[in-house]
C-alpha cells in the first residue's frame, strides 16, 4: 500500500512539471498582457515601466526559470491585477466553489441513486421511462441556459429567490460558509440546481445500468435461493457492485465541479474561482491563470488518488488482488 | 401578568422597535450591480475604472470637474498662478477624515510623495507626479512646480486621491484592501471587500460636502451581462451599469425600469496603415498584392470614410445607444469642433474618389478586429463591411479575442482595423497625441498609432498643445490639430459609445460631470 502511495506521488510530481512547461507554453502564446493592462493613455516612458517591473521584458524561458524556482519554495507568483500572491487569492475564493460543488454533489447522489436504483429495478415500466426520459432532459439542457432559464423564473418571474451573489455568511465549526444563514441557503438553491442537474441525470444512469448488470448475477440467485429479505439483496450486496463505476466517476466529476464551475459561477455572480479563471483569462493575468492551472491539476491528482484507495474500501476483490503483489 | 403574556408583550415592543428602526435603514440603503471589480481598494495602485470608482466613494481629491471648470474646487478651494513653473493652492479649512482627524496640507504632500512608491502596478499614478515637486507653505497652503511648462498641471494633479499620513504610513495596498489604511475624506466610508463579491460602504457622516443619500451603499459585482440585468428585473438591486444594449428595448418597454443613457468617452474608430509601401491585407481582387498601398492615398481613406453609414450603424446595430462621430475628441471636451458633423453616407461621391485614385472597381482588404472588447463589435464590423461592399470593396472579416488581437495590432501586423480608445481627462489632448501623432517614443507621441499615421502639420499643432497652459488658447491648438486629421481622413472615426445605466423606476441617477460612473452619491430616490 506505502508503495503504491509513493509511486503515485513521484508519478504525480512528473505530470506537475510536465504541465508547467505546457501550461507556461500556452498561456504565452495567447498574447501579451502589457496591452491589456496598460491603459492606452499611458506614454512609452511608462508602459516600459510598468513591462519592467511586472517582469514581461525577460524571454521566456528565463520567465519560466524564475516562476520554477518561486514555485519550489511554494510561491506561484504574484497577480498582475490585483498585485497579491496568486495563492492566496485562490484559496481565498475556494470555499465559496467547494461550497458549491459539495452541494451539487451531495444532491446528484441523493437524487440520481435512489431514481437510478428505481429505475433498475423496474427496469422497462413506465417510471423507468419517465426517469431515463427525464435524465436525457438534464443531460442535454446546456448549463448555461438552464442557469438563466432558472432565474427568469424563481428570481425575476416569482421573486421567490435572489437571482445572484452568495447572500449572508455564517459559520460553522469555523469554516465561513452560506449554509450556515437562511439568506445564504437561499442564494445556494439556484446555482446549486443547475450545477447539479446534468450530474444528477449522470448518477441516475450509471446507477440504472450497473442495477441491470449485477441483478441477473449468480450471486444475486444464490442470495435469493438463500432466502434473503429482498431489501437486503439489494441495498446491500447488488448496490455495493453498483458503487464502484459510481465513485470512479464521481471522483472525477466532483474534480470537473470544483474546476469548471465557470460557467454557473459567471452567470450566478458567485465570487469562486472558476470566476476568477475566466477574469484572469480575459484580462491576461498570466501568473493568475499558470497557478490556477497548477492547483487544479494538484486537486486532480488528489482525487484520483483517493478514488484508487477508496476501490479497495469498497471491494475486496482490489484488496486481495494488491495483497497479492 | 403570566410569563406567556410578558414575553409576548416584549416581543411586540420589541418588533416595534425593530419596525421603527427598520424602516428608514431599510429605504436609505442602495445596492449597485457593477460590471468590473476594482482591483484594489488602494486609490494609488491603479488608475483602472473600477478601481477610481471605488476610489471617489471613500477618498476625495484637490480638485474636481464641475459644470464650469475642468478642475473645479473639491478640497481645493481656489489656486492662483506664481510663475510660469508652479501654482499655489489653498485649501478648503476644516476638512476632515471620516475618523475625525483634520486634512491638511501635510496629507496631501504624504499622498502625493506615496504614489511612486506603491510597487507593480500596471497602470501607474506615477506620470502624474514624477515631473511635479510639492512643497507646503502652511497647513492649508501648498505650492506645486514643475519642471517644464506643462499645460496638464492642474489635471495631473486633481487626480491624485489624498489618503492620510496617520493611517497609511507604511501601508501596503493589501492594508487598504483590509480597510486598515482605508481612511479618506469622501462621502462613504470602507466597510467590507469581499472580493468577486461585493463591497460595502457606509456614508461619511462628517463629509464636507453634500451629504449622500444612501446610508449604505453595497456595490456587488456581477461580470456577466445577463445576470446584472436579472438582478435589477428581481428587485435584488438598484442601479446598474452597462445595460446590454440587447436589453435596451425590452429594459425601456418595462414599467418598473428606469434607463439613464450617458454619452460615453470611448471613440470606436477604424485604423489604416497609411504608412508602408505595401501592406499586408490589401489586394486587388484576385487576391494579387498591389505594388503601392492604397491606403496611403488621401482619397482611398477619404472614401472608404464616405461609405459608413454612421446613422444606421448606430440606429440599427447599437440600437441607439452610440452618437455618430468623424472626430476622434467627444462632444464637450478640448478639442472638440462644434461644426464637423458626422458625413451622410455617399456611395457616388466615394466610388468618384476611389476611380480619380485609380481603383475605378476597388479592391479587396481584410477587417480585423476584437470580438470582445466593446459591444457588438462583431456586429459593428460585419456591419462596416457591408458599408465598403456598397463601393466595390471586397472585405473579408476576421475578429478573436481581444488578448489575441491587441498584441498583433500593435505589432502593425494589421491592414485596416477596428480599435477604441476611451478618453479620461475631459480634453482630447490624450486621444490625439497618442492615436495620431507620428509615432516617435521621445516625444512622448503617437503611442496608440497603430497605422503610422504621419503629418508635420498635426504634430506641429499637438506638440504646442501638449505645453500650452491656457485652456482656451490650448482648446484651439486641439482643434487645429483635429483638423488636420479630419481632412487627411487619417483614421475613419465611426461612433462615441453611448453608457446606458438603469434604474428602478424608484431611483434618479445624476452623475456628474465626466466619465459616468456606477456611484451611490449620484443615485437619488425619485419624486414621487
Amino acid at each position: 500500500m506505502l508503495v503504491f502511495i509513493l509511486r503515485r506521488l513521484i508519478q504525480s510530481v512528473v505530470v506537475i512539471f510536465l504541465v508547467s512547461i505546457l501550461v507556461f507554453i500556452g498561456v504565452f502564446s495567447i498574447g501579451n498582457p502589457a496591452d491589456i493592462l496598460i491603459p492606452a493613455e499611458a506614454s512609452q516612458m511608462e508602459r516600459d515601466a510598468a513591462i519592467k517591473s511586472l517582469g514581461l521584458d525577460k524571454p521566456m524561458y528565463e520567465q519560466y526559470f524564475i516562476f520554477l524556482s518561486n514555485a519550489m519554495k511554494g510561491d506561484l507568483g504574484r497577480s498582475f491585477v490585483f498585485n497579491q500572491p496568486t495563492i492566496s487569492l485562490i484559496t481565498a475564493r475556494m470555499p465559496a466553489t467547494l461550497e458549491l460543488a459539495f452541494c451539487a454533489l451531495f444532491l446528484s447522489l441523493v437524487i440520481g441513486i435512489p431514481l437510478g436504483m428505481i429505475a433498475g429495478y423496474k427496469a422497462n415500466s413506465l417510471l423507468d421511462r419517465t426517469i431515463m426520459t427525464g435524465s436525457i432532459l438534464g443531460f442535454s439542457a446546456p448549463t448555461f441556459w438552464t442557469a438563466i432559464l432558472l432565474i427568469m423564473v424563481f428570481a425575476v418571474g416569482l421573486h421567490w429567490l435572489p437571482p445572484s451573489g452568495r447572500g449572508q455568511l455564517g459559520k460553522i465549526l469555523g469554516i465561513t460558509t452560506s449554509l450556515a444563514t437562511w439568506d445564504g441557503i437561499r442564494h445556494l438553491v439556484l446555482p446549486v440546481t443547475s450545477l447539479s442537474l446534468f450530474k444528477i441525470s449522470l448518477v441516475t444512469r450509471l446507477t440504472r445500468s450497473g442495477i441491470r448488470e449485477t441483478l441477473p448475477m449468480d450471486f444475486v440467485k444464490y442470495a435469493r435461493a438463500k432466502g434473503l429479505r429482498k431489501s437486503r439483496i439489494v441495498f446491500v450486496h447488488v448496490f455495493r457492485n453498483v458503487l464502484i463505476p459510481i465513485v470512479t466517476v464521481v471522483g472525477m466529476e466532483l474534480g470537473s465541479l470544483i474546476a469548471f464551475g465557470v460557467v454557473t459561477e459567471t452567470i450566478y455572480a458567485w465570487p469562486g474561482t472558476g470566476k476568477l479563471l475566466i477574469d484572469s483569462i480575459t484580462r491576461l493575468d498570466r501568473p493568475m491563470i499558470v497557478a490556477w492551472l497548477m492547483i487544479t491539476v494538484m486537486l486532480f491528482i488528489v482525487i484520483n488518488l483517493v478514488v484508487d484507495l477508496s476501490y479497495s474500501l469498497i471491494d475486496p476483490r482490489i484488496r486481495l488482488q494488491r495483497k497479492k503483489s | 401578568m403570566s410569563t406567556s403574556r410578558k414575553s409576548a408583550a416584549i416581543a411586540a415592543a420589541l418588533l416595534a422597535a425593530l419596525a421603527v428602526l427598520a424602516a428608514p435603514l431599510a429605504a436609505q440603503s442602495v445596492v449597485i450591480g457593477m460590471q468590473a471589480e476594482p482591483q484594489a481598494i488602494d486609490p494609488h495602485f491603479s488608475t483602472s475604472g473600477p478601481t477610481q470608482r471605488i476610489a471617489d466613494c471613500l477618498f476625495e481629491r484637490l480638485f474636481m470637474p464641475d459644470d464650469k471648470k475642468l478642475a473645479g474646487p473639491a478640497l481645493a478651494l481656489s489656486w492662483k498662478r506664481i510663475d510660469e513653473l508652479s501654482i499655489e493652492v489653498k485649501l478648503r479649512p476644516n476638512v476632515k477624515f471620516s475618523d475625525g482627524s483634520p486634512l491638511t496640507a501635510d496629507d496631501v504632500l504624504f499622498s502625493f510623495e506615496r504614489v511612486p512608491t506603491v510597487p507593480n502596478s500596471p497602470a501607474s499614478y506615477i506620470k502624474d507626479v514624477t515631473d511635479i515637486s510639492v512643497k507646503v507653505v502652511d497647513p492649508l497652503t501648498l505650492r506645486f512646480t514643475s519642471k517644464k511648462p506643462n499645460a496638464s498641471l492642474l489635471g495631473q494633479i486633481s487626480r491624485i486621491f489624498i489618503v492620510s499620513r496617520k493611517a497609511a504610513t507604511g501601508a501596503t495596498s493589501n492594508d487598504f484592501n483590509s480597510g486598515k489604511a482605508a481612511l479618506g475624506a469622501g462621502p462613504y466610508k470602507f466597510v467590507e471587500w469581499l472580493p468577486g463579491d461585493r463591497i460595502v460602504l457606509a456614508r461619511n457622516e462628517l463629509y464636507y460636502g453634500k451629504k449622500p443619500y444612501a446610508q449604505k451603499a453595497t456595490i456587488r459585482i456581477i461580470t456577466n451581462d445577463s445576470a446584472r440585468v436579472a438582478a435589477l428585473l428581481a428587485g435584488d438591486v438598484d442601479l446598474i451599469d452597462t445595460v446590454p444594449p440587447t436589453d435596451i428595448a425590452s429594459l425601456r418597454a418595462d414599467p418598473k425600469v428606469s434607463l439613464w443613457p450617458i454619452q460615453g468617452s470611448t471613440i470606436i474608430y477604424i485604423h489604416m496603415d497609411s504608412d508602408r509601401e505595401k501592406t499586408p491585407f490589401v489586394t486587388d481582387k484576385n487576391g494579387k498584392a498591389f505594388d503601392k498601398n492604397p491606403l496611403k492615398d488621401k482619397r482611398v481613406r477619404m472614401a472608404l470614410s464616405l461609405l459608413m453609414d454612421r446613422k444606421l450603424l448606430v440606429d440599427r446595430v447599437l440600437q441607439g445607444s452610440g452618437t455618430p462621430a468623424i472626430q476622434m475628441v467627444p462632444p464637450g471636451y478640448l478639442g472638440y469642433i462644434d461644426n464637423e458633423k458626422a458625413p451622410a453616407v455617399d456611395v457616388a461621391k466615394a466610388k468618384k474618389l476611389l476611380a480619380e485614385a485609380g481603383y475605378p472597381n476597388g479592391f479587396a482588404l481584410t477587417l480585423h478586429s476584437a470580438n470582445d472588447r466593446y459591444s457588438f463589435q462583431p456586429e459593428v464590423v460585419q456591419a462596416v463591411a457591408q458599408f465598403l461592399a456598397r463601393g466595390g470593396i471586397e472585405v473579408k472579416v476576421e475578429t478573436m479575442p481581444t488578448a489575441v488581437f491587441l498584441p498583433k495590432a500593435t505589432n502593425t501586423e494589421y491592414s485596416f482595423f477596428l480599435l477604441g480608445f476611451g478618453n479620461s481627462t475631459g480634453e482630447g489632448t490624450g486621444v490625439l497625441s497618442a492615436v495620431l501623432g507620428s509615432y516617435n517614443k521621445e516625444k512622448n507621441l503617437g503611442s496608440n498609432n497603430r497605422g503610422r499615421y504621419s503629418s508635420a502639420s498635426f504634430d506641429d499643432f499637438i506638440s504646442k498643445a501638449m505645453a500650452e497652459l491656457d485652456d482656451d488658447k490650448r482648446d484651439v491648438l486641439l482643434q487645429a490639430a483635429a483638423k488636420v486629421a479630419i481632412d487627411d481622413a487619417a483614421v475613419i472615426p465611426l461612433y462615441i459609445e453611448t453608457t446606458v445605466f438603469a434604474t428602478k423606476k424608484s431611483f434618479v441617477f445624476k452623475p456628474g460631470l465626466g466619465i459616468p460612473r456606477p456611484e451611490p452619491m449620484d443615485l437619488y430616490p425619485a419624486a414621487k
